[in-house]
């Protein structure tokens, strides 16, 4: 790897195209030192060579001839590797970079199959609608040439009544996504017949994007797909693409549940590219608040901007990319370029809109884009000098594929991350070799969830009888039908289980959220009007009765909730606090799997209950997270089984510190919340998938132990509070205790009922996790705590920080480094 | 947690969120047997259906399935019909509706209608009761096939395929969308060859629909049943409720409750065969619509889409006369104008939409605009053409909806303006000229 200083140097040795004239002046403007602001880290990638093949001599002549009529006279090197790959049987899973040419790695292969054999079908699966769009067009671009052999379609929710007959008797290259597969196509498969007669090939793309929840429905709606082909008398290859995570042999291993070959290799070449880290200075040390991210996004924008590079810039938020369209705009309407030059894009535009900033985009008449995760994947949209990052995408796979939109094949690009204040953010541009060294990020699947495996295993019966000897995940199948007829969804016949019940199952079980119960919000400011859904867990602590609700900015009272419907009605409002709910947490060991020593402390993973309920709320007020009042809730409690990691901190451990018991309790709160945050960096999951607990251990029997919330209207710094606060919006867990607590477990759990697979990974990786958590918090510029490591000062008390890196020291993480 | 104790919280956490559809379905079924104690899963094996049921077991290569049989003897009456009615009708007219049906001899078809598990459709949906009916010598036979249990399914639809042979036409109520595609489906999980692309299919709802829905509130089988056909079915089972009555009893093996099932089956398939010949009447211009006005003005614009223009003015007229509805009328006349139109007869089409034009009505405007095309091209008279343009655009004033309309008067008002202009000019600048 290069040195940082290095770089820099090469920055300023050539003579000044404007791109590193450009990161010049960046460099040199915003100079500052690691955590105080500045650029922390420049990586330089040198031009590459690319590394080719000679096209395999089983490639038909006919696609050879396409290639060669596209300018293609030879292969890069992993392409051919793929195509040996699939001509070989095996299952592969290609991991490259973005416009490395990954797409020819699986529709080279699957292209040869379908010339040399017309009854062949092949099913591409995508994430996205959009997706399947894109890459329609790059296939049309070979059937245009090839005639009537290769007949290619999307079929999804989009797809018009009357095509879709026509798609499933011709059609033999499908595209589609795993929902619309899970309810459109599996349950009517007899008018598929003749595609999972044929079906040769699966591709699933961008298979990093399943993981947690929507991968274990993913693998589970594959075991249906393999049961039906079985029943048809075919068996398909598997072909997967993934962006750079640390386990994607593994990942599709699990999702796929067969043998895969990992394809790493990458041939294509590359112009020369910088990678910077920016961190906006901090203005309130005490505080831990830094100049705003969106500014410095501006700022660092207009010096790409100004010199007529053309500049993809990417918001984690609509309200954010609004924002940054409105500065950039004010900016260009001084330039003789005009504010035209600069546009958004986002979901809410209208699709003929996207379609006509795509293509200005291809064609160079647009110089700027401010865009959110919309245009992070496949979309076709060429590729442009520079990439700006305002805030880190959340995950490292999805930095490098925004990133990667700026990339020429000739001269130099750019990409520049620029931090928020959240605690990951903070930690990657503190640690840029954590960053650009190995992927840290692991996919993690649980298909035999049993919640997920059971609405399959009711959707398998749907689409074919259950019979007793079949496999269908690991779990005991007669006993889990014998359950599903208990509860009347299945009848068993001398042939196997059938579907008895009047309901079409797939309909009601959605791959993507985390339960298909979700809050209806109604706004009745006027005319009554549906403005959002949310989900069935976070709603009870934002909605409910007398809550401030932020969406799009904008910010609404929660009048009334309906709690039996699902619906919560709400008025705009205009106020000057925000709400936060006050939860009561216990959390108890159901079973113990595995447990190992941690240093002097104990780490497990298991089976837990986690028992929630919502018992008053906060009014903070915004700015200065003053505590402005408080109300009490009595919402239905919550109750979940489901699997945890935990670390037990021993008491003579503890006790051997010199702080008092309060500040011992300070640190391991704010502990939770630094290893929540880099759990979920190195799970790839949302802070909201991820549950922070941290109670007592009770040896033995009862290994019950609980958080008690504050007494609502005591605002004592002492009662014990579990809550999830929204900081610069953040979500940031905290979590105090009584003070009776001498031995605190401080639990991960799963937010899914039976475990999505994050407890057993966390298990094993403990030390990267501890030693990371360690890094976040020692590397972080605050005095005693803020909302980018263990949470603010006021929330974890004066000590919070010192005690939760001494714990951390006595774990004797930091030798490990 | 052991995977029992998993299931059991799983049922447990289950029965907490009572949201869920298919947990008030369980609910439902637990009350319902609550009332009637469950059976052991010993006694699993159904037995019961021919404690209630007239009818057999039947074999093939594929199995078993049991069989029920009856026979209605030509003199039976049903309704204002009777059983032999069904033999002698004259279906030709049946051509009307169904374009491609060139064979209509009564005893060449089959009538069918099937009892499902559910109408969600797809892979997950089986016929357990599926029934047939035909004329045999002077009786009109039905014969229900029904599983017993799953496993009779490809046993039944063999036999039915079998059955078929014999047929060239099947007749549904809604089975174009519905019952047909469902056993395809059922054929092909069965791995047997279906027997319905080999078969003519006469669908009856869109024809009924399009003969009564005028008349009738609705037009579902057995509100047509009552009205066209004059029976009016007591103590039936809903519809709605047959599956979870077929769920019972393959978990009770009681099917005392299956009985009035087979009873809606049954009438339903000689409802289907009834109504099929009074379509035929109705078309014919016999039958009960010599007493509607509305029915005969369904049988004109049937008469109409069919392009059999003369017979069709004639209805029209005839329901005219007898007096229609104010809306239904002016689609009437509108009608009779297009028809005056299409025959030449530019007269007296523009006689109607001047009657029409006067009226308070969506069809007015339209009658405006073929005035004005009437006056403009017809009789090159701008000057009127104008008259009924301005007239329409009056009317279209406060109109946001019709935007379209609006611009061809616009454009139309634009063009006579300029017309009626220039022929003023060429009427003024002779004068002045000889002045």
């Amino acid at each position: 790897m290069e040195k940082e200083t290095d770089a820099l140097e090469l920055i300023g040795a050539r003579d000044l195209e404007p791109v590193k004239s450009a990161l010049e002046e960046i460099s040199g403007k915003f100079q500052g030192s690691g955590a105080h602001g500045g650029v922390t880290a420049v990586k330089h990638f040198p031009a590459r060579e690319a590394k080719l093949a000679p096209f395999p001599d089983f490639l038909p002549a006919r696609l050879v001839e396409i290639l060669r009529a596209r300018g293609i006279e030879s292969l890069y090197t992993q392409q051919a590797a793929a195509c040996e790959l699939a001509r070989a049987g095996k299952n592969f899973v290609v991991v490259t970079p973005t416009a490395s040419g990954k797409t020819l790695c699986y529709n080279l292969p699957i292209l040869t199959a379908l010339v040399e054999d017309p009854e062949a079908r092949a099913l591409y699966l995508f994430p996205t609608k959009a997706l399947a769009q894109d890459q329609l067009a790059e296939l049309n671009r070979w059937t245009e040439r090839l005639g009537d052999e290769v007949r290619t379609f999307t079929y999804d929710g989009d797809t018009p009544q009357d095509a879709r007959r026509a798609i499933r008797a011709r059609g033999n290259l499908v595209l589609t996504n795993p929902d619309m597969l899970h309810t459109g196509i599996l349950p009517h498969h007899t008018k598929w017949q003749r595609l999972f007669e044929n079906l040769r090939y699966v591709v699933i793309d961008e298979l990093h994007y399943y993981r947690g929840v929507f991968g274990s429905h993913l693998a589970n709606v594959l075991r249906r797909l393999k049961r039906i082909a079985r029943f048809y008398g075919s068996a398909s290859q598997f072909i997967c693409a993934s962006a750079t995570i640390a386990n994607p042999q593994e990942l599709a291993a699990h999702i796929i549940e067969e043998e895969v070959t990992l394809l790493e290799e990458n041939g294509a070449p590359a112009a020369e590219k910088f990678f910077l880290f920016y961190n906006p200075p901090v203005v309130n040390p005490q505080l831990g608040i830094r100049r705003s991210y969106l500014n410095e996004t501006r700022r660092v924008a207009r010096t790409f901007l100004g010199r007529g590079l053309e500049t993809i810039i990417f918001a984690n938020s609509r309200l954010a990319t609004e924002i940054l369209v409105t500065y950039l705009k004010e900016d260009f309407a001084r330039l003789p370029v005009g504010p035209d030059a600069v546009r958004g894009y986002r979901g809410g535009y209208l699709p003929r809109e996207r379609r006509e900033i795509e293509r200005d985009l291809r064609e160079g008449r647009l110089l700027g884009v401010v865009a959110t995760n919309a245009l992070e994947l496949g979309i076709d949209i060429g590729s442009l000098d520079v990439a700006v990052l305002a805030g880190y995408p959340g995950t490292i796979a999805s930095t490098w594929q925004r990133a990667g939109r700026a990339g020429r094949r000739q001269g130099t690009s750019a990409a520049i991350l620029v931090a928020s204040s959240a605690p990951l953010d903070q930690f990657m541009v503190q640690n840029s070799e954590y960053f650009f060294g190995r992927s840290p990020e692991h996919g993690y699947v649980n298909p035999d969830n049993l919640q997920i495996l059971l609405n399959h295993l009711k959707c398998a019966a749907f689409e074919l009888p259950l019979r007793e000897d079949e496999k269908f995940g690991s779990l005991d199948l007669p006993r889990l039908c014998e359950h599903l007829e208990e509860v009347g969804f299945l009848h068993q016949s001398s042939d196997g289980w059938h579907w008895v019940s009047e309901t079409y199952p797939a309909d009601a079980i959605s791959l993507r959220s985390v339960s298909s119960d979700n809050f209806v919000i109604v706004d009745i400011t006027s005319e009554p009007r549906v403005i959002g859904e949310v989900d069935f867990t976070s709603a009870l602590p934002t909605v409910h009765e007398k809550a401030v609700y932020i969406q799009d900015g904008e910010q609404y009272h929660v009048e009334r909730l309906d709690y039996d419907d699902r619906k919560a009605y709400v008025k705009r409002c205009d106020s000057d606090y925000y709400t936060d709910a006050i939860d009561y947490t216990r959390i108890q060991v159901l079973e113990s799997f595995e447990s190992a020593p941690a240093g002097p402390a104990r780490k497990s993973h298991g089976e837990v209950q986690v028992n929630t309920q919502i018992v008053g709320f906060k009014k903070i007020k915004f700015h200065t997270n003053e505590n402005v009042g408080s109300g009490e809730l009595m919402l239905p409690e919550q109750e979940m089984h489901t699997t945890a990691f935990w670390l037990t901190l021993p008491r003579e451990m503890l006790e051997a510190l010199p702080y008092d018991r309060g500040e011992r309790l300070d640190g391991v709160t704010g502990l939770g919340s630094a290893l929540q945050a880099i759990a979920t960096l190195l799970l790839m999951c949302d802070a909201r998938d991820l549950g922070v607990v941290v109670g007592e251990n009770e040896e033995g029997r009862s290994q019950e132990s609980e958080v008690r919330s504050q007494e609502t209207g005591v605002s004592s710094q002492q009662s014990a509070v579990g809550s999830e606060v929204r900081v610069k919006g953040q979500r940031i867990q905290n979590y105090r205790l009584r003070t009776h607590i001498f031995e605190p477990n401080i639990y991960l759990y799963d937010k899914y009922p039976g475990g999505v697979g994050f407890s057993e990974p966390l298990f094993r990786m403990s030390g990267t996790l501890l030693e990371n958590t360690y890094r976040l918090i020692a590397g972080c510029p605050c005095p005693s705590g803020c909302p980018s490591c263990v949470g603010p000062a006021g929330e974890v008390g004066e000590k919070g920080k010192e005690v939760a890196l001494a714990i951390l020291k006595q774990l004797s993480v930091v030798s490990r480094q | 947690m052991n995977l029992e104790e998993k299931l059991k919280q799983l049922k447990k956490a289950a029965a907490k969120s009572v949201r869920e559809a298919e947990l008030e379905r369980q609910l439902d079924y637990l009350r319902r047997l609550e009332q009637s104690p469950r059976k052991l899963p010993a006694q699993r094996v159904p037995k019961g259906i021919e404690e209630y049921v007239e009818g057999h077991n039947k074999e093939n290569e594929w199995g078993e399935f049991f069989l029920a049989v009856q026979a209605l003897p030509f003199g039976r009456p049903y309704g204002k019909l009777r059983i032999g009615d069904l033999a002698g009708a004259d279906l030709g007219p049946l051509r009307l509706v169904f374009a491609n049906a060139n064979l209509l001899d009564p005893g060449k078809l089959v009538y069918l209608d099937t009892e499902t598990t559910g109408l969600a459709g797809g892979t997950g949906t089986c016929a357990f009761l599926i029934g047939i009916g035909a004329l045999e010598g002077s009786q009109f036979v039905i014969r229900q096939l029904f599983l017993r249990d799953y496993p009779e399914e490809k046993a039944a639809l063999a036999a039915l395929a079998e059955a078929l042979e014999s047929y060239e036409g099947v007749v549904t109520f809604n089975g174009k969308t519905f019952d047909i595609p469902l056993l395809e489906t059922r054929y092909s999980l069965a791995r047997l060859k279906s027997p319905f692309q080999r078969l003519l299919h006469l669908d009856a709802l869109h024809p009924a629909r399009r003969m009564w829905k005028l008349r009738l509130a609705s037009c579902e089988l057995t509100n047509l049943e009552r009205h066209v056909l004059g029976i009016a079915r007591e103590g039936d089972v809903p519809g709605s409720e047959i599956p979870q009555i077929y769920f019972d009893y393959l978990r009770s093996g009681n099917a005392q409750a299956l009985q009035p099932v087979f009873f809606h089956n049954a009438l339903d398939i000689i409802t289907l065969a009834a109504l099929t010949v009074e379509l035929a009447r109705a078309l014919s211009g016999e039958g009960s619509l010599a007493a509607s006005s509305l029915d005969l003005f369904s049988l004109s614009r049937i008469l109409d889409r069919a392009r059999a223009t003369d017979r069709s003015s004639a209805a029209c007229r005839q329901a005219l006369a007898q007096g229609l509805p104010e809306s239904v009328e002016a689609r009437g006349l509108w009608q009779l104008a297009v028809q005056h139109k299409r025959r030449r007869e530019h007269e007296e089409a523009a006689e109607l939409w001047n009657q029409l034009a006067r009226r308070e009505e969506p069809l007015a405007l339209k009658a405006l605009e073929e005035l004005a095309i009437y006056y403009e091209h017809r009789r090159r008279d701008a000057v009127t053409a104008l008259v009924f343009t301005t007239a329409a655009l009056d009317r279209l004033r406060e109109d946001t909806s019709a935007l379209s309309l609006k611009k061809r008067f616009a454009r139309r008002h634009a063009r006579l303006e300029k017309k009626t202009q220039s022929a003023e000019n060429s009427r003024v600048l002779p004068a002045s000229g000889t002045s």
